[in-house]
Formats: C-alpha cells, structure tokens, sequence
C-alpha cells in the first residue's frame, strides 16, 4: 500500500501547539478526515487533547469524519471559530 | 446653467470614488451628452457604461432625453434579465484596515432603500472585572471570505427584501473599543426584515467563519475557544444542475 504525504494547514490554537502553519502527514490511498486525524495527533502528540474538537475543512467546507481525502485538497484543521 | 445631481450606483461608485456630483450643464444637454462629459471627468466609467441604465427622478431615461434644470439622474446596472433596478451589493470584507462605517453605509445603499441596520462588535476592555489589553485576531482568508459570501447568500435567501448586505471581518491587533466586525443588512422599509438579517448575520459569522482571536492582558494571552461544531449541513445546498 503506497501512503501518499497530505499537507494540512493549521489555525489558532493548533498552529501554536503543532509549532507549524503546515501539517503534513502520510495516509495510505482512499484515506478519510477520520484517518487524517489520528495521523496528525500521532505525528504531533501536542495535538492529542484538542484533535476530537477540532474542525477538518476540505477545499474550505466542512467535513465529517468519512469524508474522503485526495491529495491534491487543500485541507485545513483548526479550533471552533471565535470570530466576530 | 441647468444644475443636475448625478447619482452612481455599486461598481460605478467605487470608479468615481464619490455616491454623488453636482454639474452645472448647457440647456438642451441630453442625456447622451452628459454621459460623455462624465466620461471625460471619469475615464475609467468608459468600460462600465456597456449596458447602463439611466433614470431621471426614478424613471428609466432615453440617451436622446434632455435633461431638466434641477434633475437627479441615476447611473446603475440593471439585474441581468431583469427590470431596470440595481443589482443589491454585496460587501464582504476581510481586512488589517480601520473600518470605515460610512462607506460601508454609502456602498450597499440603493434607490430603493429606506432602512439600514448596523451590528457591529468592538473589543471590550473590562469583562467582569477582568481587562483586556487588546484581541489579536487571525483568519484562514479564502475559505473567512467564501463563508461570508455564504452567509450573504443565506440572508438573502431567507429575507427576500433586504438589499445590500455587508459583512467585515477586521483582523490583526484590536485595541480596546475598536471595531472588529460589521454585519449590515439594507432593505426598503425598517419592517422588511434588515433587523432580523443583521441578527443572523453575525450569529452565523459567528459559527462558521474561520476567525479566532486571542486575548491579551496584564496576565498574558489566551485564544478564545468557540462552541460551535459545523458539519455538512452547514454548508449550501450544492447547485442543481
């Protein structure tokens, strides 16, 4: 199984604790945000207490967990907003 | 000499940089006439007078009308297949820079508003006692500036007669009392629903646009956390094709 490298930009509270704007990660072919998560808490163990919380957005819309991944997305991970 | 008021409409505003002029013009100028003078005042209108529409005291004018001593004529775009009514604007801004409430106000007013309804949020120094120095706020710009633009979609789909809709999101260092975020919602009458759309605007900013701010005071810094989880649902109904 060929694991292809996802970029993921990070926000916030995330950014900070990962010490990266850009995440990237290995997940194998048909990968899904699920999957994206648990690679990106276990590359960044920092990330482990705020992950399950986290917002994924794929080509800036919101995801669920099954959502499916291709590399070539723009895929962002980032705390509930508080804007305004 | 006849003097007319010339009034400009959305994008011809942002052209002429000013909502309105008043001329002085020889008797007998047409309208056709006077479109060349504020062409040569106005170079730049040149590629937006395709297709413009060109009313006196609200009615549609032909190129060939004289125009009165005392007239106000309008200049604006008429919704693509449709009557000749201005298309409502739509501002949605996200910027480092001061916001400026009353271009806000001028750019998404249309002939045919009557009532305009401002939220805005500005950073609040004393919170039960505690202070707050200044916000520092951050955006993920592209998909901050489509979230808008959906919100905008959104109210206009559950508000059929609010107008002009604006929505700025301010980002960088706020200091205490800035203004920080502007939801302002346009419509004809104040019971035409501008009041309810400003409320949801900012509610709705408030859970999907991507925005964060973090608080610093004498006691260091903290991002604010928010509560809102989106998910699919969240976002528009996909286009039928």
């Amino acid at each position: 199984m060929t694991m292809a490298p996802y970029r993921v930009l990070l926000f916030a509270t995330l950014r900070d604790l990962a010490n990266t704007a850009t995440a990237t990660v290995e997940l194998p072919p048909a990968a899904t945000v699920g999957q994206l998560r648990a690679a990106l808490v276990q590359k960044y163990p920092a990330l482990a207490d705020y992950m399950p919380a986290a917002i994924v957005a794929v080509n800036h819309a919101f995801t669920t967990d099954d959502t499916p991944l291709t590399p070539d997305d723009e895929i962002a991970a980032f705390p509930p907003v508080s804007g305004g | 000499m006849p003097q007319v008021t010339v009034i400009f409409f959305a994008s011809l505003r942002q052209i002429t940089g000013t909502p309105r002029i008043t001329l002085e013009i020889p008797a007998g100028t047409t309208v056709g006439e006077l479109k060349q003078r504020l062409l040569q005042r106005y170079p730049d209108l040149e590629k937006s007078f395709q297709g413009i529409v060109t009313t006196i005291g609200e009615v549609t004018a032909t190129d060939d009308e004289i125009v009165p001593d005392g007239a106000e004529i309008a200049l604006f775009h008429p919704i693509a297949g449709g009557h000749a009514a201005p298309e409502p604007p739509t501002l949605i801004l996200l910027t480092e820079d001061e916001i400026d409430l009353t271009a806000v106000l001028q750019s998404i007013t249309q002939p045919t508003t009557g009532a305009v309804v401002f939220f805005t949020g500005v950073v609040r120094g004393l919170t039960h006692q505690q202070t707050t120095a200044y916000l520092e706020y951050e955006a993920y710009p592209a998909m901050a500036e489509a979230k808008m633009q959906q919100i905008a979609a959104e109210i206009r789909a559950r508000w059929p007669k609010v107008e002009g809709v604006a929505l700025v999101q301010r980002v960088g260092r706020l200091t205490v009392g800035a203004p920080t975020t502007l939801v302002a919602c346009a419509a004809p009458h104040r019971h035409d629903g501008a009041f309810e759309a400003a409320r949801y605007g900012i509610d709705r900013l408030k859970e999907i646009v991507p925005v964060w701010k973090k608080e610093v005071g004498p006691d260091g810094s903290a991002w604010v956390t928010g509560h809102y989880r989106p998910t699919p649902a969240d976002e528009p109904p996909s286009p039928t094709r």
